[in-house]
Order: structure tokens, then C-alpha cells, then sequence
């Protein structure tokens, strides 16, 4: 029998029309957190935006989709309530984002944060007036207040909400993001390989640090005849995969390809450097956890969650700010200094068993065990 | 490089009355700020809140209690004017509170942030209307842009600076705190494991959540042994006088926090809830080969790797309970956290790679 029925509400884990599987890091923590649920014996069920059709998340846990209807300064109000409303059986509630517990939510639920995401000089655009901050700001403040716990990535979204609200920090957990260490781990043996592989796994996005770090790999890639550029990750549209394509044509060892989260262990064990220069919102990512994972050395920007899992000097290198002037300066460093580089892959390794799946898991079944007892 | 003049002014780094370091993190930064920029073969002068007196930060280089002392809305601009005019020919002024960076500044100057000062539950009692706070906040605003660069080795200020005011990606100089190489330690004995709270003994501290956090374990773990060692309030240090007699197992001595007291300890608890953290004193303590459990405010979060290089703590005694037991009773994962935080810190905090920060950016302000 189960211990108790679980509703888990998200905006989106596949695409509104049904059809389109999203791969993203959100997507690949909710796979993993229904996983841990159904360990725990809860019977889960997904709600998300959707014209009304059902699937699953995982065999045997269905995803409901019910009508966006509104939707204002980031938050759902009709979606919050159809969810309350279609969800009346169920004992637990879990917000996948802590803005869609607003308005209401039910009494024992978590909201989740994977990250600040309104640092970048853009976000004003979308809330483009103080007044529509203030709206903004009091809607997230009213969803932080509803749920018993708020459990957060990283450590930079705690920080802000304690400088914004003092008081609320009895609500907040820190449960930082997982690698699978069985997935993600480093090669038997290094590849005696001539050529020094750099990585950028990331979306085609400015706030990735994708312009930065074309400019820097021109530039190191005429330095450096050794060098070879690797860029992997999806663009949002095929023109901006098109103009990739054609830029890595353009440049000597430059190679721009795409491949499924299952083949990902791979590509980081035929690397020696991995860029994770994002210049805002992020959490503790998990591409920088997989690349930690894997042994190699990694690059990152000094910028939300990723400040949890790099000690510049120590296990890796962190930008501030992230220019083409210190990624070239970074990389640089690391592509003439192979026991820098084999140092801080080292220490990275090690870290990285510290943010287990395993480890993930029993901290999060702490949280849930104090809230939905 | 030519030498220059350096004009330093901070809030207070000693009491003006009585003349005695207010914080020992605050104190051993601006000694080490000094002797760098002195060994760079500046000229450095130090101002702070005072009447006219003056002392020193380190020979040659004096420290001038001379600007007045009148606060509004959490900012000194009369002592900001004051630094002004009276330090109008420094070559480079630092501005050792950023508090002190409003309303105007030297043109070519740079400002230190220490932290987050307005986390606690007891901010609205400072500023206690909303159009206070709006005032301060848009003052803070100021501060943050006047200078060239804000330094700071509080990763989490500048997270909440960017994400309140997103535009700030140049603003800011991230110089992680540093600690000295530490003697060698003798091995601890396998005596009984012995954990310190390090002063002050303060809320902002977490003394209260300590406390409890000791009497639970000292009912399930007789053979603990906990250490309070620091200053406090008079009333605090007194009760905690009492309560080490009721309990047997713990101790009450006011010495700071040296590589001789680490010597004695296992543990160190900075289970820091609001306010500026003593950033300075848990990379000590890592440097020193300690298990360290801190809280996630007071910019620690940032110096410890969850369960790599110590244990990060949600604020209450039960989780600090929790992490203490666990590190008291195995003693492999307590060497192991000690181990990995004694190279963290010889890697990541080092004093030269601070002095060498420090030294880039100063160069490329004075040229």
C-alpha cells in the first residue's frame, strides 16, 4: 500500500502540445525525483500546461495537462487553481517552481528552486516598470509563504531571498543538484592524445556565454595549432544551428554537433577542458556536475549555483566577470599547463562524489519525510 | 610602478572610544591590505569614525579617527564628504564599507563589500518603514555603481546585488578571503571528540541554536566534549558561565580563535544565520585541518563544498545536532572533510593568490 498520493505541479515537462520530449536539466531532475517518490511508495501524478491530453513521466506515473488560461508576472494563477481544484485527492503537493504555488497551495507541499533566473540585464523587459516588479516580487513572496518548505538548488537563491525577506529562512532547505556517478565517470585511461579538446556542452544562448566564447576560441584556436573546439548543445531555432555549423566550417578544429543526454558520459570522456561560462541565471548545474564528474578541468562563470561547486584554484577555475579577455586568459592557462589541468579534473572527480544521485536522494527524502509525515 | 598614495577609509575598525578592534576579521584584512599596498611601495593612510585621535594599522601607516560619525538610513555621507576633501590627493582611495561609497567618491577608487549586512529578522527594526528601507536600498543602489570596481569575498552579495539590480555584471571584484599557511599541528589524540563555537557569542552567530544544539547531544553522547571560546555581551557571557557549570562536558574561556586552540579541537561550528560571516576565521580553521560546519549565510556557504570540505546547515539545532553526530561519530568522514578543506584552502585561499588579486587589481586602477 502506498504511503500517501503525491501531486507534483510544473509548467512544463514536455512541450504544451504533447508531442515534443523536452531534454533539459528541469525534465531530467523531475524524472529523477518521481523515481525517488515511487522508491518512497508514493503514487505520483504530474500536472503541467496542456490542452487536457494525459502521459506519463515515467511508466506508471501519468502527466495530466490541464489549460494555462492567464498568466502574469511569471506566475499561473489558473493553473494553480485548476491543480488544487483536479488534485483534491491528493495528500502532498509538490511545486516545481516555487511561483506556481501562487495563489494558494495545499498545506503539507515543497516548492522547489532550480535558480536564480532574473539576473540578467533583460529580465527587466519582462517586467518592465517598477510597478510591475513590485506586483512580481509580491506574488513571489505570497508563493515562498504558502508551502511548509521551500528547497533550493543553490545556495545564491537562499542568499536572495533571506536579503530581500529577512525571516524566511526556517523555510529553506539546500539540497544541491545530482550527478549520476555511475553514468558520469572518468575513462579507464586518458586517451595519449597530441590534441587539447575543449567543450562547451550548453545551449546557444548569450546568457551561456556562447558569444564570449566564440570570440576567445577564435582567437586560441589560431594561437594554439594543438587546440581542438568542440561545441554541443542545441540553438533555439535551425537558422542559429545553420549559423554555427557554418561558423565551425569556418574554423580550423572547430566542430558543432548535437547529442541525446545518453551519450553525454562520452563526449565529456574525449575532453580534457569544459566551459560552463554562464554569466547568469544558473544553479548548481548539471553539466558542470557531469563534466566535475567525468575528471575535467573545468571553466565556469562566478554566477549563481555554480559558486557551490567550484573553489577557483581549487577544483576548477571561475570567472568574474566572463569576457572574452578571462576566458582566454582561463582556457589559456589550462591548454599549456597539463598538470593544472590534470590537478583540478582531479579535485573536481572528488568533489563530485559529494553530489551523488544517492547523496541527492537522501537529502531530499529528509525534506520530504519532515513535510509529508 | 611609481610609488602612490593610498587614501583607506572604513566605518570603524576600532572602537573610537576605547580604541579596541571591534572585529578581528575586519582587523587582520585591513593589516594585510596594508602591508601589501606597502610593499608595493605605496603610501597608505587609514581614516575612520572619530573625534581627531590618531593610531596606526602597522608602522607607517596610519590610522586617523577624524571623520564624523553621523549615520542616516545605514550610510555616512558627512564622513563620506569628510574623506572627500580631507583625503583629496590620494591617488587611489578605497573605501574599506561600501556604505562609506555614498554619495560621491574619489574618481578613481574602489569599494570593499564584506558581506551582506541586512539579512537578519532585526533589519526593519533599523530602518523600520517601507519608504526607509526604499531610501537606504536606493542609496545602497549608489554606493554600489560609484566606485570602479566593488571587491568582495562574499560570493552571495554579489548574487543578490545582480539579481536586484540585473546590469551589474562589471561591477564587481571577486577576492576570495585568505588564510595564513597554518604551523604544524601535533595529531589529535583519540581522546574524546572536542567541538568549538568560536565567538562572539551572538544570535547572528547561531550561540542560541549551539547551545541547544549541545544540551541534545550531551543527553545522547556523554563522552562529547564542547568548547565556547570568544566574547559576547556581559549578560551572554554570564549566562553562558551558568550554563557551563549546569552542563558537565562543556567549557567557557574567552581566547580567540589561534592555530593553538584549533590544535585542542576536532570540530568548528560557524553556524552563521545573518549578517557578515567570519570568513577569515573558518578558513582558519580549514587551514588548520578542522571538520568545519557552517551556516549558509555570512558568505561561508561559499568557502565550504557540501560535504566535500565540511557541512553546510539549514539554521535551527536540530540540523546543526544532526551534523554534528554525524562528523563526532565517524571519524573517517571527519578526516576526510578536514583533509579536503586543508587543500581547498591552500589552493583556492591562499594569501598570495589573495595578495596577487589584490596587487592586479590596485595596478591596473593606479595606471
Amino acid at each position: 500500500m502506498a504511503k500517501g498520493r503525491v501531486g507534483v505541479l510544473t509548467t512544463y515537462h514536455v512541450h504544451e502540445d504533447g508531442k515534443r520530449v523536452i531534454y533539459g536539466g528541469a525534465e531530467r531532475y523531475g524524472i529523477e525525483f518521481t523515481r525517488m517518490l515511487v522508491e518512497m511508495e508514493y503514487d505520483v501524478t504530474w500536472w503541467q500546461i496542456g490542452s487536457g491530453w494525459t502521459q506519463e513521466v515515467i511508466p506508471g506515473v501519468p502527466l495530466h495537462s490541464v489549460p494555462l488560461r492567464e498568466a502574469a508576472y511569471q506566475t499561473c494563477p489558473s493553473l494553480n487553481r485548476a491543480f488544487f481544484e483536479q488534485a483534491d485527492r491528493i495528500d502532498h503537493a509538490v511545486y516545481f517552481s516555487t511561483l506556481l504555488a501562487y495563489p494558494q497551495a495545499f498545506e503539507r507541499s515543497i516548492a522547489i528552486s532550480h535558480g536564480v533566473y532574473w539576473d540578467y540585464p533583460t529580465w527587466e523587459t519582462i517586467v518592465p516598470t517598477e510597478r510591475h516588479r513590485a506586483e512580481w516580487r509580491a506574488r513571489w513572496y505570497a508563493a515562498l509563504n504558502k508551502p511548509q518548505k521551500v528547497v533550493s538548488c543553490d545556495t545564491a537563491t537562499i542568499r536572495f531571498i533571506t536579503a530581500t525577506w529577512p525571516g524566511l529562512a526556517e523555510k529553506l532547505e539546500y539540497v544541491p543538484n545530482f550527478v549520476n556517478l555511475e553514468e558520469f565517470h572518468p575513462p579507464d585511461a586518458d586517451a595519449g592524445r597530441a590534441s587539447v579538446r575543449v567543450l562547451l556542452p550548453r545551449r546557444l544562448t548569450a546568457v551561456r556565454g556562447i558569444n564570449e566564447t566564440l570570440t576567445a576560441m577564435e582567437r586560441l584556436l589560431a594561437a594554439y595549432p594543438q587546440l581542438e573546439f568542440h561545441l554541443v548543445g542545441r540553438g533555439h531555432s535551425d537558422h542559429q544551428e545553420r549559423d554555427m555549423l557554418r561558423w565551425a566550417h569556418e574554423h580550423p578544429r572547430a566542430y558543432y554537433y548535437w547529442r541525446p543526454p545518453h551519450l553525454m558520459p562520452h563526449v565529456y570522456r574525449n575532453m580534457d577542458i569544459v566551459l560552463i561560462p554562464s554569466k547568469a541565471a544558473e544553479g548548481t548545474s548539471l553539466s558542470c556536475l557531469e563534466a566535475m564528474a567525468v575528471g575535467r578541468a573545468v571553466v565556469a562563470g562566478c554566477t549563481g549555483g555554480l559558486t557551490d561547486l567550484i573553489l577557483d584554484g581549487y577544483n576548477g577555475l571561475l570567472l568574474r566577470p566572463v569576457t572574452v579577455r578571462t576566458l582566454v586568459e582561463a582556457i589559456e592557462a589550462l591548454v599549456t599547463g597539463p598538470d593544472l589541468r590534470r590537478e583540478l579534473g582531479e579535485r573536481a572527480e572528488a568533489t563530485a562524489r559529494a553530489f551523488g544521485l544517492d547523496q541527492w536522494k537522501e537529502r531530499w527524502r529528509r525534506v520530504i519525510e519532515r513535510v509529508f509525515r | 610602478m611609481a610609488p602612490r598614495t593610498v587614501g583607506v577609509a572604513a566605518e570603524k575598525l576600532v572602537d573610537p572610544g576605547t580604541r579596541q578592534i571591534l572585529d578581528a576579521d575586519r582587523w587582520d584584512y585591513a593589516v594585510a591590505l596594508s602591508r601589501l599596498l606597502q610593499e608595493l611601495g605605496h603610501q597608505v593612510i587609514w581614516w575612520q569614525l572619530g573625534d581627531g585621535w590618531r593610531g596606526e594599522i602597522l608602522p607607517e601607516v596610519p590610522l586617523l579617527g577624524a571623520l564624523p560619525a553621523s549615520c542616516q538610513f545605514l550610510t555616512w555621507p558627512t564622513a563620506c564628504e569628510s574623506f572627500l576633501e580631507r583625503a583629496n590627493g590620494v591617488d587611489l582611495a578605497i573605501y574599506f564599507d561600501l556604505a562609506l561609497a555614498y554619495p560621491q567618491v574619489h574618481e578613481v577608487s574602489v569599494a570593499v563589500a564584506h558581506g551582506v549586512t541586512w539579512d537578519g529578522p532585526l533589519f526593519a527594526s533599523r530602518l523600520p518603514t517601507a519608504e526607509e528601507r526604499e531610501e537606504w536600498k536606493r542609496r545602497l543602489g549608489i554606493a554600489l555603481r560609484n566606485p570602479l570596481k566593488v571587491v568582495t569575498a562574499d560570493a552571495g552579495l554579489i548574487h543578490w546585488a545582480q539579481a536586484t539590480w540585473p546590469g551589474l555584471q562589471y561591477a564587481f571584484e571577486y577576492i576570495p578571503g585568505f588564510s595564513l599557511p597554518p604551523p604544524a599541528l601535533a595529531a589529535r589524540s583519540d581522546g574524546p571528540v572536542t567541538v568549538l563555537f568560536p565567538g562572539p557569542f551572538t544570535p547572528e552567530r547561531g550561540i542560541g541554536e549551539t547551545i541547544r544544539a549541545m544540551e541534545a547531544l550531551m543527553v545522547r553522547h556523554g563522552d562529547l566534549r564542547f568548547r565556547l571560546s570568544g566574547r559576547g555581551e556581559p549578560a551572554v557571557e554570564e549566562y553562558l558561565a551558568e550554563w557551563v557549570e549546569r552542563h558537565q562536558g562543556a567549557t567557557l574561556d574567552r581566547l580567540p580563535l589561534t592555530y593553538d586552540l584549533l590544535g585542542e579541537v576536532d570540530i568548528a561550528l560557524f553556524p552563521v544565520k545573518s549578517g557578515p560571516g567570519p570568513i577569515l576565521a573558518c578558513l582558519r580553521a580549514m587551514a588548520a585541518g578542522k571538520a568545519v560546519i557552517v551556516g549558509w549565510a555570512g558568505g561561508l556557504s561559499g568557502l565550504v563544498l557540501q560535504e566535500h570540505t565540511g557541512k553546510i546547515v539549514s539554521p535551527g539545532a536540530e540540523s546543526l545536532a544532526e551534523a554534528i553526530e554525524e562528523l563526532a561519530l565517524h571519524p573517517a568522514k571527519r578526516r576526510l572533510l578536514a583533509d579536503n578543506a586543508r587543500e581547498a584552502v591552500a589552493h583556492a585561499f591562499s594569501l598570495e593568490r589573495w595578495r596577487r588579486r589584490w596587487t592586479r587589481l590596485a595596478e591596473k586602477l593606479l595606471d
